[in-house]
C-alpha cells in the first residue's frame, strides 16, 4: 500500500472513531436525561404519607426507613411528607392537603389538639386509615397507636432520674413542650411523680417540676431553654427531656452555661451529638425506642386494615438505654452507616 | 501478474476530476448532515427541558383564573364570570390529564398525583360553591368558599413545590445538555479538521497521480529534444488523454529510432562500398606504380618493341621477332588491363606470354601446360591476378631447377557458376607456416620485388577479395618442401562482382 493511501485510511479510522466516540457520548448524555416523562418508576398499589414530627430528624428518619421497607414488601409506597422550612403548614395543614389528595393511609404523631383528632376523624370518614405514633390520640377514630405505653415512659425515667440523685435530696424538672399537648407526655410527666414519689427513700426530699416550654413558633423550645438556663437558679439536678430536640439543645445549654457535673440530663432517642455526649458522661442516659418496630408496626397496621378492615389499635414497641456502656455499640453502627 | 482492479479505470481526465470533487463533496455534506441532525436533536431536547415547567405554570395560570373567576361569581353573581368559571373548569380538567395518576416512586410524579387529586377536590368544592351560591345558600357557600380557597392556598404550595422540584431537575439536565453540546461542538471542529486534511490528501494525491504521467511525459520529451533517444518507453497508467499522448509519443519515439537505424545501415553500406573501391583503387595504384617503377614508359617500351619485332621480321628473324611481338602484347596487356576488368582468355594469354618470354629467356627449359574446359574464355575476372600467381610458381617453386621445372595452367569448371583456376608447379613446395604467412599477407621478400613483374601475392589476395567481395578464393596447397606447389583459385563465374555492382573500367 502506498504511503499516501495509508495515510489517508489511517486518518479515516481515526475520524470514524472519533465520530463514533463523539455521536455515542452526545446520545448517551440525551439518553440519559431524566425527564420525568421517561423516568420508568414501579407502580404500586397504595399510598401511604408519614408526617414526620421534625423531617430530618434521626429517629424519624429510622422510622421511615424501616416503615419504607416493611411497605415495599407489600408493594406500597410510602412518602415521608416533607415540611417546607420557610411554609408555617401544621400537622393539620398537611392532614387536609392528605385528604384532599386521597391517599391510602396516613401515619403522623398527633399534637394533641382538637383540630388534629378532628382532621383524623374527617380522614377516617373519607375511608384514609390513620396510624397515631410515638404520640397517642386515643380520642380520634385513629386505626392503630404504635409507640411506648406512658407508664413503662415514666417507669424508666423514674428509675434513671433516682439513679441520678443516688439517694441524695434533689429537684427533677421534666421539660415538657406546651405546645404539643401531648397526652403521653402529660401522662408520663404525672406518673412520673407519683412513681419518684413512691420510689425515693426514706428520707429523702425530692423537688418533682413539670417546666412547659413555650413552642409555638419555631425555635421557640430552644430559646425556652435558654431561658430555663438563664432565669432558673439554681438548676434542677436531673432535666428530664422528652424528645430529642429538647435532649440537644438542654445539652448545649448545659455546655454554654458552664452546668456539666450540676445538673444530669436524661434524654429521649439519640443524634450524633447526644451518642457523643453520653460517651463523654454528660448524659448519663437516653432512651432510645427500637425504630424498626415502630415502622413495621406502622405498615403492619395499615396494611391489615386494607386487607382484613379492622386492626390492633395499640402496637407497643420495645424501649432500650443507651448509657455509657452500650454507647460504643451505637457510634460503631453510627460510623458504619455514615461510610 | 498484476491484479486487475474491480473498480473500471475512469477513462478521462474531466471524469475523474469531476468524481474527486463528487466524492470530497458528498463527505463534506454527509458530515454537515450529521451534525446538523445531532445540533437539531440537541436543541429539541433542550427545547423539551423546560416543557414541563410551562406546563405547570399553565396549570397554575388556569388554577387561578378558576379561582378569581369563583370569586368574581360570588361577588357580583355575573354570568360571564359563571362562564368564565365552567370554561376554566373544562380547560383545568384537561390540563389534569396531564399529571400522573399512578402511584409510582418518584417524588414529583407523586406531587402531580396528589396536585391532581387535589385539584379535583378542589374542582369539586368549588363546584358546591357555586350551586350554593346559585341557590342562594349564603352560609353554604361562605364555608365552601374558605374550603376551597384552603385548598387552592395547598395546591399552589404543592404547585410550588412541584416547580421547583422540575426546575432543579430540568436545570442539571439543562447543564448536561450543555455539557454534551459543548463536547459535540469541540468534537465538530475536530472531525471537520480531520476532514478537511482527508479531503486536502485525497485531491493531492488524485492530482498528483493524475499529472504525474504528464510529468514524467514533459521531461522525457525535454530529454529527446535535447538529443537522447535512449529513454525508455513511458508506461501508459490510464487510458485518458494523457495516455493517449503517452502512447504516441512512445510510437513516436520508436518511429524516430528505427528510421535512424535504417539511416545508419544505409550509411554503414555506402561507407563499405565507398571504402572497397578506395581500397580496389588503391592496389591497382600500387600495382599500376609497381610497373610504372619497372617500366619507365612501357608505351614507349612496347612501341619500340614492336618495331624491333617489325625490324626482326624484315631481317628474316622470325625467332626474333616473334619474341619481341609477344614481350610487346605482354607489356601492352599489363599496360592496358591495369584499371580494368579482364576476361579469363586474356589473363591465360598474359601467362601464355610470360611463359614465353622466361622460356627463351630460360633457353625452353620450363614446362607449360594448359588443362581447359570449353566456354570459359569470356569469364570476366580482374586483371593481373593470373600472372603474379605463375610468376611466383617460377620465381619461388621451380627457379631452382629450371629444366625440371613444370607448370600446369588448369581452369576447371568444378559447379555450374564455379571456376576453379589450378596453377601448380613441381617445384621446391613450402611448409604450411610459409602457406600461411602468405595467405596472411605477412611475407614479402626483397627479391620479389626485385625480380617480378611487381605484383605481390597479398596484392592478388586482396584484389579478389574486393573485387568478389569474399573471402579465401585462393588457397595454396603443398605436400611439403620438395613436393610441389599448388595455387587454387575459387571464382564466381559471372560478368558482374556478386555485390550486384559492375566492376568498369576506370574504376
Amino acid at each position: 500500500m502506498k504511503k499516501s493511501s495509508l495515510a489517508i485510511t489511517i486518518i479515516l479510522i481515526f475520524c470514524v472513531l472519533l465520530l463514533s466516540i463523539v455521536w455515542s457520548y452526545f446520545r448517551n448524555t440525551l439518553d440519559s436525561l431524566d425527564l420525568p416523562e421517561s423516568s420508568a418508576s414501579e407502580v404500586y398499589d397504595r399510598h401511604y404519607v408519614l408526617i414526620p414530627e421534625a423531617e430530618n430528624s434521626i429517629l424519624w428518619q429510622a422510622i421511615y426507613e424501616s416503615a419504607d421497607l416493611e411497605a415495599n414488601t407489600n408493594n406500597a409506597y410510602l412518602e415521608l411528607l416533607s415540611r417546607d422550612p420557610g411554609s408555617s403548614y401544621t400537622t393539620a395543614d398537611y392532614l387536609r392537603i392528605l385528604i384532599a389528595s386521597g391517599v391510602d393511609g396516613i401515619i403522623l404523631k398527633p399534637d394533641g389538639t382538637d383540630e388534629v383528632r378532628e382532621l383524623i376523624n374527617e380522614a377516617i370518614s373519607e375511608e384514609i386509615p390513620v396510624v397515631t405514633v410515638l404520640e397517642d390520640d386515643s380520642d380520634s377514630e385513629r386505626i392503630s397507636y404504635v409507640g411506648l405505653n406512658s407508664y413503662q415512659l415514666a417507669d424508666t425515667y423514674t428509675e434513671l432520674a433516682l439513679a441520678c440523685l443516688d439517694g441524695a435530696d434533689g429537684e427533677i424538672m421534666i421539660l415538657v413542650d406546651s405546645a404539643s399537648v401531648n397526652p403521653i407526655q402529660t401522662l408520663a410527666a404525672a406518673q412520673l411523680t407519683r412513681y419518684i414519689e413512691q420510689e425515693k427513700a426514706d428520707g429523702q426530699e425530692i423537688n418533682v417540676s413539670l417546666y412547659y416550654l413555650e413552642s409555638t413558633n419555631d425555635f421557640d423550645s430552644e430559646e425556652g431553654i435558654r431561658e430555663l438556663f438563664v432565669n432558673y437558679s439554681p438548676l434542677p439536678d436531673v432535666l428530664i427531656c422528652m424528645d430529642e430536640i429538647l435532649t440537644e439543645c438542654a445539652y448545649q445549654a448545659l455546655i454554654d452555661y458552664n452546668a456539666v457535673g450540676s445538673t444530669d440530663i436524661i434524654g429521649f432517642y439519640y443524634s450524633d451529638q447526644i451518642l457523643e455526649a453520653i460517651e463523654k458522661g454528660i448524659i448519663p442516659a437516653t432512651l432510645v425506642v427500637d425504630t424498626d418496630e415502630v415502622g413495621t408496626c406502622c405498615m403492619e397496621a395499615l396494611n391489615e386494615y386494607h386487607e382484613f378492615g379492622h386492626t390492633s389499635s395499640y402496637y407497643s414497641v420495645s424501649l432500650s438505654l443507651i448509657t455509657l456502656e452500650n454507647v460504643s455499640d451505637y457510634l460503631t453502627a453510627e460510623e458504619e452507616e455514615e461510610d | 501478474m498484476k491484479k486487475k482492479s474491480p473498480f473500471p479505470r475512469l477513462s478521462s481526465i474531466q471524469t475523474r476530476i469531476n468524481a474527486v470533487i463528487i466524492a470530497v463533496l458528498i463527505v463534506v455534506l454527509g458530515m454537515n448532515l450529521f451534525l446538523i441532525n445531532e445540533i437539531n436533536s440537541a436543541v429539541q431536547r433542550i427545547d423539551s427541558v423546560f416543557t414541563s415547567n410551562v406546563a405547570i405554570n399553565t396549570l397554575s395560570d388556569t388554577l387561578e383564573q378558576i379561582e378569581n373567576s369563583v370569586y368574581e361569581y360570588l361577588n357580583t353573581k355575573s354570568s360571564q364570570a359563571l362562564e368564565d368559571y365552567y370554561s376554566l373548569e373544562q380547560e383545568y380538567r384537561v390540563l389534569l390529564e396531564d399529571l400522573n395518576d399512578k402511584i409510582v416512586d418518584s417524588e414529583i410524579l407523586m406531587l402531580e398525583k396528589n396536585i391532581r387529586n387535589m385539584s379535583e377536590s378542589y374542582l369539586e368544592q368549588t363546584s358546591v360553591t357555586v350551586q350554593a351560591k346559585r341557590g342562594r345558600n349564603v352560609e353554604r357557600y361562605k364555608e365552601s368558599y374558605e374550603l376551597e380557597t384552603q385548598l387552592f392556598e395547598y395546591i399552589n404550595t404543592y404547585i410550588y413545590r412541584l416547580n421547583n422540584l422540575l426546575f432543579r431537575q430540568n436545570s442539571t439536565n439543562y447543564q448536561a445538555l450543555l455539557s454534551s453540546m459543548h463536547v459535540l461542538e469541540q468534537g465538530s471542529l475536530v472531525i471537520m479538521a480531520a476532514a478537511f486534511v482527508i479531503c486536502m490528501l485525497v485531491i493531492a494525491v488524485l492530482v498528483h497521480n493524475m499529472i504525474r504521467p504528464l510529468t514524467i511525459l514533459s521531461s522525457t520529451a525535454h530529454e529527446v529534444a535535447s538529443g537522447n533517444l535512449d529513454v525508455p518507453q513511458l508506461p501508459i497508467v490510464c487510458e485518458d488523454e494523457i495516455g493517449v499522448v503517452t502512447r504516441s509519443f512512445n510510437q513516436m519515439l520508436t518511429s524516430i529510432r528505427e528510421y535512424i537505424d535504417r539511416l545508419r545501415d544505409s550509411m554503414e553500406t555506402e561507407a563499405q562500398l565507398k571504402e572497397r573501391e578506395l581500397l580496389m583503387e588503391a592496389h591497382l595504384k600500387e600495382a599500376q606504380l609497381k610497373y610504372l617503377q619497372a617500366q619507365i614508359n612501357p608505351h614507349f617500351l612496347f612501341n619500340s618493341l614492336n618495331a624491333g619485332a617489325q625490324l626482326a621480321a624484315m631481317e628474316d628473324a622470325e625467332q626474333t621477332s616473334l619474341f619481341l611481338e609477344r614481350m610487346a602484347d605482354f607489356f601492352r596487356y599489363n599496360v592496358r588491363k591495369m584499371s580494368g576488368d579482364a576476361t579469363l582468355c586474356e589473363e591465360i594469354k598474359s601467362v601464355d606470354d610470360y611463359i614465353y618470354i622466361l622460356n627463351v629467356r630460360y633457353a625452353g627449359d620450363i614446362t607449360y601446360e594448359k588443362e581447359m574446359d570449353a566456354d570459359i574464355e569470356d569469364i570476366k575476372m580482374p586483371s593481373m591476378i593470373l600472372q603474379p600467381i605463375v610468376e611466383n610458381a617460377v620465381q619461388h617453386g621451380i627457379h631452382e631447377c629450371l629444366e625440371e621445372g613444370r607448370i600446369v595452367l588448369t581452369v576447371v569448371k568444378t559447379e555450374p557458376d564455379c571456376l576453379e583456376i589450378t596453377v601448380q608447379d613441381n617445384g621446391v613446395g613450402m611448409t604450411q607456416e610459409k602457406i600461411r604467412d602468405i595467405l596472411e599477407g605477412h611475407l614479402v621478400s626483397d627479391e620479389e620485388q626485385s625480380n617480378s613483374t611487381g605484383v605481390a601475392m597479398s596484392n592478388v589476395i586482396h584484389r579478389l577479395e574486393l573485387y568478389y567481395n569474399k573471402k579465401n578464393l585462393l588457397r595454396i596447397e603443398s605436400d611439403g618442401p620438395g613436393c610441389g606447389t599448388r595455387v587454387i583459385l575459387s571464382i564466381p563465374i559471372s560478368s558482374q562482382a556478386n555485390d550486384g555492382t559492375t566492376i568498369t573500367e576506370g574504376k
